[in-house]
């Protein structure tokens, strides 16, 4: 039995290091260019502070073994002074970073959603809504902590080891080489582990993502598997996930449980030389007790720098795949754009006329072949056809939603190419099969199609496509709070209230997508009648389902493999012989009344 | 709460030797720890001061030995912990799945998948962290702060007492900060599950936003929660930037008056500066312990929350048992009696004294508005639900008295959302019967009139479909549900609402094919179009829960009731050739 588990076909969680994007990035920093190098010179003051208190401590005992105690407050009190400047300075680079690299990120963000406001719908086809979230939340929090401390941090790491070197040499350059001869040692098993670290612990995140799927879909389709009986098979399967997280977690903890206490080994190895050759010299008369002090409790400080810096290398990886997710999108232009130069689409009457129109939605494959109409204001269009025929790619041209691979698409005479885009959309009105609701009221949900209208126009609007009655016997009217899943709402009602949204912004030409799934009687009666007041005096395409919509339709046309096959009124449709249309009617009527 | 506590630490009971070595390792690790600042003030006393040259190498010895031997012990305590509590999570999640997959469809019904999810990953990962971080550290934490204690008091009492004295300004610093910045990271995750929302609405409504021309007003909507969110994070970085730093500086402050002390005992002679430099070697040890009070705290809280909830589903039973002498008819024929049937979920009541006959191979078609109880019919059969009075029987035998798996393979449900997995086309449609030779399979397809968009599909058969996959439209997923339906041969087929999508046409075809792949078999339809309905044997109309009519269709056309109401609907719609 094949019990496959399909692991997340997500992106690579690292990508190398690219200079490029990181560059674009930075560049969101640049208005904060002063915190940033106020944030710097605090650190290094405050790096400083914190090194010299560890000297202030080792003279404070070289004067206590000389005896000069009236020395000894004085240093002391600097102690005190030093830790107090220290986190003062610390407390304030933390404001000034997190402030500039927060708001950095936040604009970032700003910009990559309004990047994909942009895109056109092919960009969608392509893309799922998941991933795309992924992006906008995610991906942009991931290099937060990047811009708020990392890069700064790996500077000042940097700086504090070359300060640490300097003052270590300055006190004992001899002892300072002895004490440094495992700073390779340290520096190599903190890189290599590290790393190693990080690649298992990937490779956790990855089984843990595998696991959160497989469980998120089965208690999703909990009640397929009851009714199938698949429990002994899915518990198997869970068992085997749930081992492989539990195994890559142990992999990984192996090493890095081996962390810590291999940094306390290598120091205290340290410590042992520093003894061994520091008595030695003290013996000899060239060194004091308090820098051979000083110098052992700088060894103990070199481990922290040296973990910063691989830390940042480990989140540079990390965060180059986010920035190239992230700069995939941004660097994805939209297909449909204003023309330079576009003008304005004035006022129209709802001419619509298709000339020669050829389309596909890629190039191996034309879904509309050579396609002209001439639609007069106000008509009402039924398109009728198998699934996959060309229908909704007829619509998604007059909206411009793509753009026609041959011929043109017209609008009062203008080629829809040739004007703004939101001076045509707002001319018009698009209704899919799923009627979408947004999480907020019912009230906001209509007033969507018009975001100045008054409560009175969008009760005014509800009671038009008969919505009002069934709004108002909701617990809290129009004020109740719905959402996308809508649950509360049935499937027709949904309906309603997208007809109502549609008719509230009163375009001049409406495009429906009749919505195929059955609905009971009551509900579809008022679904009829409504679709009747929402077509009135407007020029409408509607991809019909419904037989009533389709009879009354001043014209019907019949797709069929990318070209109108049949066009005319039902009268006349239903005369043509062997029609594709005539038989549809003909299914229709039988499956209705033949026994 | 403190039953929780119990239960929590009663998980390690089966591991008593593991963690006894583990804890045993750790106090051996921290004494280690303990002895290196006398060792310290040995180096500067009798080996510096006093000149005994040869002792150094004996110290330095100690000191490597200590510290390889700390290495070892540490690094097995660390493995023996993860070990430990691995099992035990991994234990807990096997449990909850195997729990979770008895529970009854009203569980379903009442929690959200994202919800239980949480339980399952967030909840359950604050339990581990306790198990495995917590109960060490404050393991750990004590022992260091005793044993640190002890030590220096040792070797000067007055110094010791001194830094004792910082101690506490330490634990109620973090504590404080604990308190202040608790409620504003809570803010910070909320305001972040709000943008997330918000932009998750936006890209699945992408259609209607462009359609209506919203872009601007989208922008808008998400660039307030953006600062919103914003402005809290800023928030928490203030009371982080006016806590941290502080705490930070007061363990500093403890080496000066460390020093101080020190200082004053060498001037007054009562101390040597051996000793001194010993001490100051004990401060980390002890005032760190400090600063992890609020720690241990805040992941303790987190944890007992995270097990009441988790503990909560562990506890909860499955209301659906089948009983110890449960049967099995021998053979299923798919005769179904509802006899004075009555359910309610919870308080609402969905059907009233449902009484109805099928006998074997009949089709009962169940019509009625949306809400009037059709679903929660057929949704008994399976017992996925508990009647509360009357019986229903399959076969003779009381769902409640049958084994449920062979009962629930005898019927083949295809649900009113049709559900698909994130896997093959192939292996969803053999999901119930996954030895199904491919044959089988696409005979089973070739029924619901799906095998020719399967072969539509890039790779066929084996197409990945769900939500990781290729995406289908409605009725393509409704006749791939079907056709995992028709695969398992059950002796009851039951359809709800399950050609919604499908053209007229196809259903049409879909129940010629029935009449042969499904001949013999009791269906049972829930449909709005007549068409779908009018050839059953019997059809029911359900009105708030309760039979209002019942008979065939002309039967109740001639009745002239609600059925023949919809036929009117539904006709004058309809078009004369």
């Amino acid at each position: 039995m094949a019990t496959v588990i399909r692991q997340l076909d997500d992106e690579q969680l690292e990508r190398p290091f690219n200079k490029k994007l990181f560059r674009r990035v930075l560049r969101y920093m640049l208005p904060y260019k002063k915190q940033v190098f106020t944030a710097l010179a605090l650190m290094s003051v405050a790096t400083v502070a914190a090194l010299g208190n560890t000297y202030l401590m080792s003279r404070a005992v070289g004067y206590l073994q000389n005896k000069e105690f009236s020395t000894v407050p004085f240093v002391l009190l600097g102690m005190v002074a030093v830790s107090v400047t220290a986190m003062l300075c610390t407390r304030k680079r933390i404001r000034l970073m997190d402030t500039s690299g927060r708001r950095a990120i936040a604009k970032l963000r700003e910009d990559l959603f309004r990047h994909i406001q942009g895109q056109s719908f092919s960009f969608f086809d392509t893309r799922s809504a998941g991933k795309l979230l992924v992006r906008v939340i995610n991906d942009v929090n991931s290099l937060n902590d990047l811009f708020s401390n990392g890069i700064v941090n790996v500077l000042i790491e940097c700086f504090t080891l070359v300060l640490l070197v300097g003052i270590m040499l300055a006190i004992s350059w001899k002892l300072t080489l002895v004490a440094l001869c495992i700073l390779p040692v340290l520096a190599l098993s903190v890189f290599k582990l590290k790393r190693m670290i990080r690649v298992r612990w990937l490779t956790n995140s990855i089984k843990s993502s595998t696991m959160n799927g497989y469980l998120h879909e089965t208690l999703s389709g909990m009640r397929v598997t009851q009714a199938f009986t698949r429990e002994e098979v899915n518990s198997k399967t869970f068992r085997m996930v749930n081992d492989d997280v539990k195994r890559s977690w142990i992999k990984a903890v192996q090493l890095s449980t081996a962390f810590g206490p291999t940094l306390d080994l290598v120091g205290s190895l340290g410590t042992v030389l520093v003894y061994i050759f520091g008595v030695r010299f003290i013996r000899a008369d060239t060194l004091a007790l308090a820098d051979m002090l000083a110098i052992l409790w700088y060894v103990g400080r070199f481990w922290e720098p040296i973990n910063a810096i691989s830390d940042f290398y480990n989140q540079i990886l990390t965060a180059s795949a986010n920035m190239e997710r992230i700069f995939e999108i941004m660097d994805t232009e939209s297909e449909i754009q204003d023309k330079e130069g576009a003008s304005d689409l004035p006022p129209i009457q709802g001419q619509v006329s298709f000339e020669d129109v050829t389309f596909g939605y890629n190039a191996e494959k034309t879904v509309l072949k050579n396609v002209s109409f001439d639609i007069r204001p106000g008509q009402t269009v039924a398109l009728v056809g198998p699934t996959g025929a060309g229908k909704s790619t007829v619509v998604n041209l007059i909206s411009r939603f793509y753009d026609v691979t041959g011929g043109s698409v017209k609008i009062d005479g203008h080629d829809v190419r040739d004007v703004k885009l939101d001076t045509l959309r707002r001319q018009m009105s698009v209704m899919m099969q799923d009627s979408f609701i947004f999480s907020g009221t019912i009230m906001d949900n209509i007033r969507y199609g018009r975001l100045d209208a008054t409560d009175e126009e969008v009760i005014q609007a509800a009671k038009t496509v008969y919505a009002h009655d069934f709004i108002m016997g909701l617990e809290k009217g129009y004020e109740t709070v719905v959402n996308e899943r809508g649950s509360m709402l049935s499937q027709g009602q949904r309906q309603l209230i997208s007809f109502a949204r549609a008719l509230l912004s009163d375009p001049r030409i409406l495009i429906l997508d009749e919505a195929t799934s059955s609905i009971d009687t009551h509900t579809e009666m008022l679904i009829q009648k409504a679709i009747g007041a929402l077509l009135k005096g407007r020029t409408s395409f509607v991809i019909a389902h419904r037989l009533s919509t389709i009879r009354n339709a001043d014209l019907i046309m019949v797709v069929s493999e990318g070209r109108i096959t049949e066009r005319g009124t039902h009268d006349e449709l239903i005369k043509l012989q062997g029609g594709h249309y005539r038989g549809l009617c003909e299914a229709q009527y039988r499956f209705m009344s033949a026994e | 709460m403190h039953g929780n506590m119990g239960r929590m630490l009663r998980l390690f009971r089966p591991y008593k030797a593991q963690m006894t070595l583990a804890l045993s390792l750790e106090v051996f690790a921290i004494l280690t720890r303990l002895i290196v600042p006398r060792l310290t003030k040995m180096v500067v006393n009798d080996v510096i001061t006093d000149g005994q040259y040869d002792l150094l190498y004996t110290l330095c010895g100690l000191i490597a030995l200590f510290a390889v031997t700390r290495t070892l012990a540490n690094y097995v305590r660390a493995m023996r912990f993860q070990h430990v509590s691995q099992n035990i999570i991994c234990g807990i999640r096997t449990e909850m799945y195997d729990h979770l997959q008895e529970m009854p469809w009203e569980f379903y019904d009442k929690n959200r998948v994202g919800e239980i999810m949480s339980r399952m990953t967030g909840d359950l990962n604050n339990v581990r962290n306790f198990l495995c971080n917590t109960t060490f550290s404050i393991f750990t934490n004590s022992l260091c702060f005793v044993g640190s204690f002890v030590f220096m008091m040792f070797m000067s009492p007055e110094v010791t007492l001194m830094v004792l004295a910082m101690a506490p300004v330490i634990a109620i610093v973090a504590l404080k900060f604990r308190r202040r910045i608790r409620p504003v990271f809570q803010d910070v995750r909320e305001l972040n599950a709000v943008l997330n929302t918000r932009t998750q609405e936006n890209l699945a409504g992408m259609h209607i936003v462009k359609a209506f021309n919203r872009e601007n007003y989208e922008m808008e909507l998400f660039e307030k929660d953006n600062r919103t969110l914003l402005n809290k994070n800023l928030e928490a970085s203030w009371v982080w930037s006016s806590f941290m730093p502080f705490m930070d500086m007061l363990s500093n402050l403890c080496t000066p008056i460390t020093l101080a002390g020190g200082a004053l005992m060498v001037y007054l002679g009562r101390m040597d500066l051996g000793t001194l430099v010993g001490v100051t070697g004990y401060i980390w040890m002890l005032t760190n312990p400090m600063r992890q009070v609020a720690n241990i705290i805040n992941a303790t809280a987190m944890a007992l929350t995270g097990c009441e909830k988790v503990f909560y589903y562990m506890d909860l039973g499955s209301s659906i048992k089948e009983p110890e002498n449960a049967v099995s008819p021998e053979e299923f024929k798919g005769r179904v009696v509802f006899d004075h049937v009555t359910f309610a979920y919870g308080d609402s009541v969905a059907l009233k004294d449902i009484c109805l006959e099928v006998k074997s191979g009949e089709t009962v078609a169940v019509m009625g508005a949306t809400g009037s109880g059709k679903s929660t019919l057929i949704n008994l059969l399976g017992r996925f639900y508990d009647i509360q009075s009357g019986s229903l029987m399959i076969d003779g035998v009381d769902v409640r008295k049958h084994k449920l798996k062979p009962l629930r393979q005898h019927i083949g449900f295809v649900p009113q959302e049709s559900f698909l997995f994130s896997d093959t086309i192939n292996d969803n449609i053999r999901y119930g019967r996954p030895e199904a030779s491919i044959q089988q399979v696409i005979d089973s397809a070739r029924a619901a009139c799906a095998d020719e968009f399967i072969r539509q599909t890039p790779q066929g058969y084996d197409t990945v479909v769900g939500e990781r996959g290729l995406g289908l439209s409605g009725g393509q997923r409704q006749r791939a549900s079907i056709a995992r339906a028709v695969l398992i041969q059950p002796s009851i087929l039951v359809l709800d609402d399950s050609t919604s999508a499908v053209d007229m046409e196809t259903e049409y075809e879909i129940q010629q094919n029935f009449k042969t792949v499904m001949k013999d078999r009791t269906t049972f339809i829930i449909a709005h179009r007549i068409s779908s309905v009018k050839n059953a044997d019997q059809i029911i109309v359900l009105k708030d829960g309760e039979i209002a009519e019942r008979g065939k269709h002309k039967e109740l056309m001639e009745l002239g009731g609600i059925y023949a109401g919809m036929v009117k609907d539904q006709m004058s719609s309809a078009v004369k050739v």
